[in-house]
C-alpha cells in the first residue's frame, strides 16, 4: 500500500491490521524504514501477543566471484534493535529444521551426515542434534578458522568444529564406489 | 558541590526546596537534552522557556547536547526559537549530526586541509545530516564530482526514514576496505512519537549495518563522551560545576555518568521513575550507572532553585 504521507508520523497514523499475530522476518531485498516502522508498530501493540520470528541470523549470502549482499540476520537484528526484544530464530543452528525433518523422514541421528559451510549454523545445527558433522570449503568458511576454534580453551567455540571436512563436495563421490 | 563524578552511586533523590538551592547554587551551567526535555512533538514543555531565560539572569550557561540527527544546528536555533525559546543561538546546539561531522573532519582531514584527497562519506540520512558533514569540509559520496579512484573513507549511519536494503548493501560494499571507517549518529533504538507510538532509532540502522559488514561502529553520541569533548573545546566547561539535564537513562544519565557530571533525570520524557528505581535496586554495576544523582517532574521545577 502507498504510505500516507512524505514521514513517519504521517505512517504511523495509518490503520494496523486487527488479526496480525506474528511479525515474520527474512530475506526481503525490498526492506526499507517504512517496513521496520510498521514492524515495530505491530510488536508495540501486540506485546507477548505478537510473536517476533526470524526465518535465520545469517549475515551475508555470498555469491559468485566472492562478491556477497547483506543476509536476513542484519533485518532481524533490525528489528530486535527496534523492539528491544529477542526474536525466534527457526534457521540453523537452532534444532527447529532439524526436528521438522526427523517427523517427516525416518532419521538416525548417529546413522546422519550434516554437510555445510558454516560453523555457526550448519556445523553447530547438526552438532547439537548428535549427527556426524562434515565442513565443506567451497563457501564461507576457511580451515584456519576451524583451527582457530579447535585451539581455542572455550567449550561453545569447539560446538563449532566440525566432525570432518572435505574441499569439496565432490570429493566423496571415491568413497560411494562406480 | 554539584559535583557527580566519583565511586559512590547515585542516589535519584526528588530535587525541591533547599535541596534544589543547594545543587543550582554553585552550578555554573547545564547541559540540556531536547527532545522530551525542552519539548515534546511540536510543543514547548510548559515553563521551559521561562527555565532558561532564568537561568540567563543568573548568569548560568545553558548549553543543549542532542542525540537526534536528523536536524542541523541551523534548524535547530530555529526551532528553538519557533517554540518559544529565547536567545539560544547554534553555537549553543550539540547535535549528534554536528558532532558526527566534526569526527569525521578530524579523522579524515587531519588537523585541517582542504578536502582533497580526504575521500569521501557515504551518509545513511537526511538532508540536515548531509549539510552538516558538508559543512565540515567533506565530500559526500554521489555528489558533484568524483575522481577517478577516488574511495569511500567512511560510512556514516545517521537516522535515515529512507533507509533501504540497497543503501544496506552499497554501505556494505564500502566497508569491505578495512581503511573505510563505520561511523553512527547515535545508539537509541526507537524515539516517542507525540502519540505514545515509536519510531525506530538510529541504533536499529547500525545493528543492520553492523551485522552486515561484521564491523562495529564508533557511535559519536551519548552515552559516549565525545559530543562532551566537543562542548570543552568550544566553551571551557567545568564538569565538577556543570549538571546534565535529560530524559533517557540510557544515553544522557550515562552520559552524565561518564563525563563527571551531577545528573538530574527529568519526567517529560523517555524514561519512567520506576526504571531508575529498578536499576537502583539492580545488582549489577553497570546498571548503577544509570541511576541519576536527581529526578524533577519536569524541568520547570528547576525554576524556584534560581535568585530572582
Amino acid at each position: 500500500a502507498a504510505l500516507p504521507g512524505p514521514a513517519p508520523a504521517d505512517w504511523v497514523q495509518a490503520p494496523l491490521e486487527p488479526a496480525v499475530r506474528a511479525v515474520l522476518v527474512g530475506f526481503d531485498e525490498h526492506f526499507s524504514y517504512a517496513k521496520l516502522c510498521q514492524a515495530l508498530r505491530y510488536l508495540l501493540r501486540g506485546g507477548s501477543e505478537c510473536l517476533l520470528v526470524g526465518t535465520n541470523r545469517d549475515h551475508r549470502l555470498p555469491l559468485e566471484g566472492g562478491a556477497g549482499i547483506p543476509d536476513s540476520g542484519c533485518l532481524v537484528k533490525a528489528v530486535e534493535t527496534a523492539a528491544q526484544r529477542e526474536a525466534f530464530i527457526v534457521g540453523k543452528p537452532n534444532r527447529f529444521m532439524f526436528d521438522c525433518v526427523a517427523q517427516e523422514f525416518p532419521v538416525d541421528p548417529a546413522r546422519t551426515i550434516m554437510v555445510g559451510d558454516r560453523l555457526d549454523t550448519d556445523i553447530l545445527m547438526g552438532n547439537s542434534c548428535g549427527l556426524t558433522t562434515l565442513l565443506t570449503l567451497t563457501g564461507v568458511t576457511a580451515l584456519d578458522e576451524v583451527r582457530g576454534h579447535q585451539d581455542s580453551g572455550c567449550p561453545a567455540r569447539h560446538s563449532l568444529v566440525p566432525d570432518y571436512y572435505v574441499d569439496s563436495i565432490a570429493d566423496l563421490l571415491p568413497a560411494l564406489g562406480q | 558541590g554539584c559535583g557527580g563524578g566519583g565511586g559512590s552511586m547515585a542516589s535519584c533523590r526528588r530535587l525541591s526546596g533547599a535541596g534544589l538551592r543547594e545543587v543550582l547554587g554553585p552550578a555554573q551551567g547545564l547541559l540540556f537534552d531536547c527532545d522530551g526535555v525542552l519539548w515534546a512533538g511540536e510543543r514547548a514543555v510548559p515553563g521551559a522557556p521561562e527555565l532558561l531565560e532564568r537561568l540567563r539572569r543568573s548568569g548560568k550557561a545553558a548549553l543543549f547536547v542532542s542525540n537526534n540527527s536528523r536536524r542541523s544546528v541551523a534548524e535547530l536555533e530555529r526551532r528553538f526559537s519557533r517554540l518559544g525559546f529565547r536567545g539560544v543561538r547554534a553555537e549553543h546546539v550539540f547535535s549528534s549530526a554536528l558532532c558526527s561531522a566534526l569526527f569525521l573532519r578530524q579523522r579524515l582531514l587531519g588537523g585541517g586541509g582542504n578536502g582533497s584527497g580526504a575521500g569521501r562519506v557515504f551518509v545513511l540520512g537526511g538532508e540536515g545530516l548531509r549539510g552538516e558533514v558538508r559543512d565540515a569540509g567533506l565530500r559526500l559520496a554521489g555528489e558533484g564530482e568524483q575522481a577517478p579512484g577516488e574511495p569511500v573513507r567512511a560510512v556514516l549511519v545517521g537516522y535515515d526514514d529512507q533507509f533501504t536494503f540497497a543503501k544496506l548493501a552499497q554501505a556494505c560494499g564500502y566497508l569491505r576496505d578495512p581503511q573505510c571507517l563505520l561511523v553512527a549518529t547515535d545508539p537509541d533504538p526507537w524515539h516517542p512519537l507525540s502519540d505514545g507510538q515509536r519510531t525506530p532509532g538510529t541504533g536499529s540502522l547500525t545493528a543492520a549495518v553492523e551485522t552486515a559488514s561484521g564491523r562495529k561502529a564508533l557511535v559519536v553520541g551519548k552515552p559516549n563522551t565525545y559530543m562532551f569533548d566537543c562542548i570543552v573545546e568550544r566553551f571551557g566547561v567545568d564538569p565538577s560545576r556543570t549538571l546534565m539535564v535529560g530524559d533517557r537513562l540510557e544515553t544522557d544519565i550515562l552520559f552524565g555518568k561518564n563525563c563527571g557530571l551531577a545528573t538530574i533525570l527529568t519526567l517529560t520524557g523517555v524514561s519512567r521513575l520506576e526504571e531508575a528505581q529498578a536499576y537502583m535496586a539492580s545488582d549489577s554495576a553497570a546498571a548503577k550507572d544509570l541511576v541519576p544523582n536527581y529526578y524533577v517532574d519536569s524541568i520547570a521545577d528547576l525554576i524556584p532553585g534560581l535568585d530572582e
